[in-house]
């Protein structure tokens, strides 16, 4: 389900063009890469000596099996580059049985431990040579992945062979390997044609008849460059005196490309020379698109998708993107050429044609580019219309990173000019944690008469919602709601949602449940896919505030479904239900699962509000502390403060870092902070003085009941049970009015706690026997394990005493995760050759429950084919051939 | 964070400016192509062409963007040189 969108193309090998001129010398060098010393083969030479050509002639005629990645710009991110490269391993090399990466945010040492070994292992078992060729490796910058790209390069197996093609050496330890003997290396001189390539190269593609003469001036002038002699064969083609254009290109100095575009223009009839300019503003073609571009421009003399084909079949630097040769790009080389050619001759031509590239993109839901157009039509009109036009359906999409991107690129006078889009940027800023006095700024500044009625009255709600405002805030809600038009349906929708949830926070579960049925539903149908995922996410966290595990995960998997879309990409709204479905395998502590969904739900998050991140950031310090991760633990809390401080809208989330942190503290025994967070607070003397903060404000009074427990073992701590108890007593009938079962229990243990330290083991029993009675039928398994050891042993003591079945296995079921290493060290005690990798051990975890691939796919959050994979390397390393056996030799070796 | 706004300084007069040498002749119609740059031309002792482009640059990585330009357009670099406030005053 959260597999990622690939781009195929990345990691196919190139097709070779038809004809392509046979380079025997140049093969053999790539050949001497394959001796076991040599470590990298490096093809370092700028664009246009035939580098991927060569690499790509060079696999097929050796017919083995090779992994090709193209890099580009995106591949500094270290994530994608990963994702992209086992991507290509996998589909280049069929029998490689690689370690699954799903995108997940790890740490050098995890992806080191986790996927570069077992992939270093797994080419070295294989029988075969394993070729992986990257080309285009200039694009990277990023030291992370450079650093990985060493690591390989350093413990590669002699039947792994590396290749990198690039237009400037690369940062990786070439020095080294060259003086070691291990370094392959084809450089410009290597590469250049010499004159008998250049003479089979000028037969191939042109039927000039040239004599060896003209041969030797055409390939000394371009000095072998093969882009340089492509040009020149085009303007050869049709030259009345062949002998004179080649003494006079011989003798210009003129900048070689430069001197041959005139000169290729000027072999194209008029219509082809006005297509060539005037589409070289588009980083992709297609007919249609030229076809629209060209409109008014020319007189359609051809339809442009002919023109396309005959461009490509007279080699005129076009390259296809597809099989079916709808889409091309011109050669950059040469698109730049013509594009500074456009720029002289016609530069008032460029902004017409940006204009109706934009429209067409547009209308063909290519809002991306159609923005880069119109904001280089340098029409800021036109532009801010365009964006104005797409802001709601980006919203609906979640996409608030991309239109705050878009934005950004639109004069301020513009967007002042323009409430609405003023409204819509406010908000975007405001999910991105830019200081409320901005965002208060930037709405001033609107004239307020000419808002569209109830735009900007939805954000003014939102944030004195934020800032706890509830009944002023509702009422603006209503306000918003009626004079809202009945088009605008993000704000409709999100202005509903706010009303719901004030309903909830202010006591009225019921009717705010009822609310956001209704609205998840209507927005639904709207295709509002942000405000439907945030609907069923508000009530799957009711669920799971009520402990109803099993109901917020449906709703959390169902919201999942509605933040991907067709082509199976995560939206940014995913973020919601990942963090989530983190939260309830964090309930269930199932940490692995929970690590990774939290992981990438906080990844998601951030591109679509900086503070629903906040959420995903508190359970990840949960998760740090329960494995006892004091380092990671400190991050997070960093992390949270800074995040809770941006966010100045509200205090709320302050407060509820102060809670967290507090509760960590009085766990640790670091009691001072605890006792300053009391006194901050005002919680001394509570429950019999309420504290004063509380009495005004029955939303912040929500608060109180998480305070109590915190307050409770702060006295259990100091030894004051008796006053812990009370303490305790007003928790419970708190949690029991407020529908807060895992408050309940979480009281009970603690009551536990208090009598046992006061000696008075029957009452410390009666209360851990109502706990695990409220527990056992939900799985609530969380709120005993962080309870540290103490409870433990009074679970250890008491096991005995039970005299139901089902306490005893819940008892056992405790027991038996809280033996579960608490340290991040992965477990060791495995006697096999190869131990299983973490993920592995989950997937074995759930062998015996018989369920089937779809289904384990399903539980893990993983694609079928990964799930598979991961069977098959669990017998392999087992041993076994069946599940049935994996499961008998698993318990053998103590894994299950 | 994405929303503060600020790019270049305004008014280029404060800012570096450079010369770059690269060898044969590119006509002065590329100057939009390399942001504006001035282009003129000069020659070797032995009479081979020489394209000098001359211009201020927002930053290094302006700079950088230039000679990648160059080399993508594979132009071969002679030098690249900071002009010195002091160099034009002729102090």
């Amino acid at each position: 389900m959260a597999q990622r969108h690939f781009l195929t193309t990345k990691i196919q090998i190139p097709p070779l063009p038809p004809k392509t001129v046979q380079r025997t010398r140049l093969l053999e060098s790539l050949d001497r890469g394959l001796q076991p010393n040599i470590r990298l083969t490096l093809l370092s030479a700028p664009a246009g000596y035939g580098k991927t050509t060569l690499l790509s002639a060079w696999i097929q005629e050796r017919g083995f099996p090779a992994a090709w990645l193209s890099l580009d710009e995106g591949d500094n991110d270290p994530v994608r580059f990963m994702s992209y490269l086992l991507a290509a391993i996998e589909s280049g090399i069929p029998t490689a049985d690689l370690p699954s990466y799903l995108g997940e945010q790890l740490s050098e040492d995890e992806i080191q431990q986790q996927i570069l070994i077992p992939l270093i292992n797994q080419m070295g078992q294989s029988p075969r040579q394993t070729t992986l060729v990257l080309d285009d490796y200039h694009w990277i910058r990023s030291q992370t992945v450079h650093d990985r790209m060493s690591y390989l390069l350093d413990h590669l197996p002699p039947q792994a062979h590396l290749l990198i093609a690039t237009r400037a050496d690369p940062p990786l330890p070439i020095t080294r390997l060259r003086g070691r003997g291990q370094l392959n290396e084809l450089r410009m001189e290597d590469l250049r044609f010499q004159v008998q390539e250049a003479e089979a190269f000028l037969s191939t593609f042109s039927d000039l008849a040239l004599t060896s003469d003209d041969v030797q001036s055409l390939t000394h002038r371009t000095e072998g460059w093969i882009s340089g002699l492509q040009m020149a064969a085009a303007s050869l083609q049709g030259h009345q005196d062949q002998t004179a254009f080649i003494r006079d290109f011989s003798g210009s100095h003129h900048y070689i490309m430069d001197y041959l575009l005139d000169e290729v223009l000027r072999r194209q009839p008029p219509h082809i020379q006005t297509f060539l300019l005037n589409t070289s503003i588009l980083p992709r073609l297609c007919g249609s698109l030229c076809n629209a571009v060209m409109e008014e421009v020319g007189e359609a003399t051809e339809p442009s998708q002919r023109i396309l084909k005959n461009l490509e079949r007279a080699n005129l630097f076009i390259v296809p993107l597809d099989e079916q040769r709808e889409w091309y790009r011109y050669h950059r080389l040469f698109a730049d050429l013509l594009l500074a050619r456009l720029r002289l001759k016609h530069p008032e031509y460029i902004t017409a044609l940006h204009r109706r590239a934009s429209e067409w993109c547009e209308d063909h839901g290519l809002m991306d580019e159609a923005v880069q157009h119109a904001i280089l039509t340098h029409d800021p009109v036109f532009a801010a219309d365009l964006v104005e036009r797409a802001a709601q359906e980006t919203f609906m999409r979640s996409e608030t990173m991309t239109f705050l991107r878009w934005v950004q690129r639109l004069p301020e006078e513009e967007i002042r000019r323009r409430p609405k889009l003023g409204v819509y940027r406010a908000w975007s800023l405001l999910l991105h944690g830019a200081p409320l006095s901005t965002i208060e700024d930037q709405l001033q500044k609107s004239p307020e008469e000419t808002y569209p009625p109830g735009i900007s009255l939805t954000l003014q709600a939102f944030i004195a919602l934020s800032r706890g405002q509830m009944e002023h805030g509702l009422e603006l809600t209503k306000q918003a709601l009626k004079s809202l038009p009945e088009d605008e349906i993000y704000l409709r929708d999100f202005a509903t949602f706010c009303a719901a949830a004030t309903q909830i926070a202010m006591g009225d579960a019921e009717g705010g449940v009822q609310l956001l049925e209704q609205t998840s539903q209507t927005s639904q149908r709207s295709g509002n896919r942000a405000a439907t995922v945030m609907i069923l996410c508000e009530l799957g966290e009711m669920r799971l505030r009520q402990l109803q595990v099993k109901e917020a995960e449906k709703l959390f998997r169902q919201a999942l479904n509605i933040a991907t879309d067709q082509g199976g990409k995560l939206l940014p709204i995913a973020g919601g239900p990942l963090i989530g479905l983190g939260d309830v395998a964090l309930e269930r502590y199932d940490l692995a699962s929970a690590e990774r969904l939290l992981q990438e739900g906080i990844q998601q998050a951030e591109r679509w509000s900086l503070i629903s991140t906040l959420n995903g950031h508190l359970s990840m310090a949960m998760l740090h502390f329960v494995r006892g991760d004091a380092q990671a633990l400190q991050d997070s809390l960093e992390t949270l403060h800074d995040l809770a401080q941006r966010f100045d809208a509200s205090e709320f989330d302050d407060w509820i870092v102060e809670l967290f942190e507090a509760g960590i503290k009085v766990r640790y025994g670091d009691l001072e902070p605890v006792r300053a967070w009391v006194a901050h607070r005002d919680l001394e003397g509570a429950p019999e003085r309420i504290p004063s903060l509380y009495q005004q404000d029955q939303v912040v009074a929500r608060l109180y009941k998480y305070e109590l427990p915190i307050l409770a073992r702060l006295h259990i701590a100091e030894g004051r049970c008796e006053q812990a108890l009370k303490v305790l007593m007003e928790l419970l009938s708190l949690a029991e009015r407020a529908n807060r079962p895992f408050l309940q229990i979480e009281a009970e243990i603690l009551k536990a706690r208090a009598f046992h330290t006061m000696d008075d083991s029957t009452s410390s029993l009666a209360a851990l026997h109502r706990a695990l009675q409220m527990a056992a039928p939900v799985d609530a398994v969380r709120v005993f394990l962080t309870e540290g050891e103490e409870v433990i042993q009074l679970l250890q003591a008491a096991r005995s005493v039970w005299d139901s079945p089902e306490l005893i296995d819940f008892t056992d079921r405790l027991l038996g995760k809280a033996g579960l290493p608490i340290s991040m060290a992965p477990p060791t005690t495995q006697d096999l050759l190869e131990p299983l990798s973490p993920r592995e051990l989950e997937v074995l975890h759930l062998l015996p429950t018989g369920l089937t691939a779809e289904e384990l796919a399903d539980e893990l959050i993983i694609s079928v084919n990964t799930a598979r994979s991961h069977l098959k390397s669990i017998y392999a390393k087992l041993g076994v051939h069946s599940r049935h056996e994996a499961v008998a030799r698993a318990t053998e070796l103590d894994l299950l | 964070m994405p929303y503060e706004k600020s790019r270049f300084p305004s008014g280029s007069d404060q800012l570096p400016s450079y010369e770059i040498r690269i060898r044969g002749k590119l006509d002065g119609r590329w100057s939009s192509w390399f942001n504006n740059l001035t282009i003129t031309l000069t020659h070797t002792s032995n009479q081979s062409p020489i394209t000098i482009l001359i211009g201020s640059m927002a930053d290094q990585a302006a700079l950088r963007g230039i000679l990648c330009k160059l080399w993508d357009l594979n132009l071969k670099l002679i030098s690249v040189r900071l002009i010195e406030v002091d160099d034009e005053e002729g102090r």
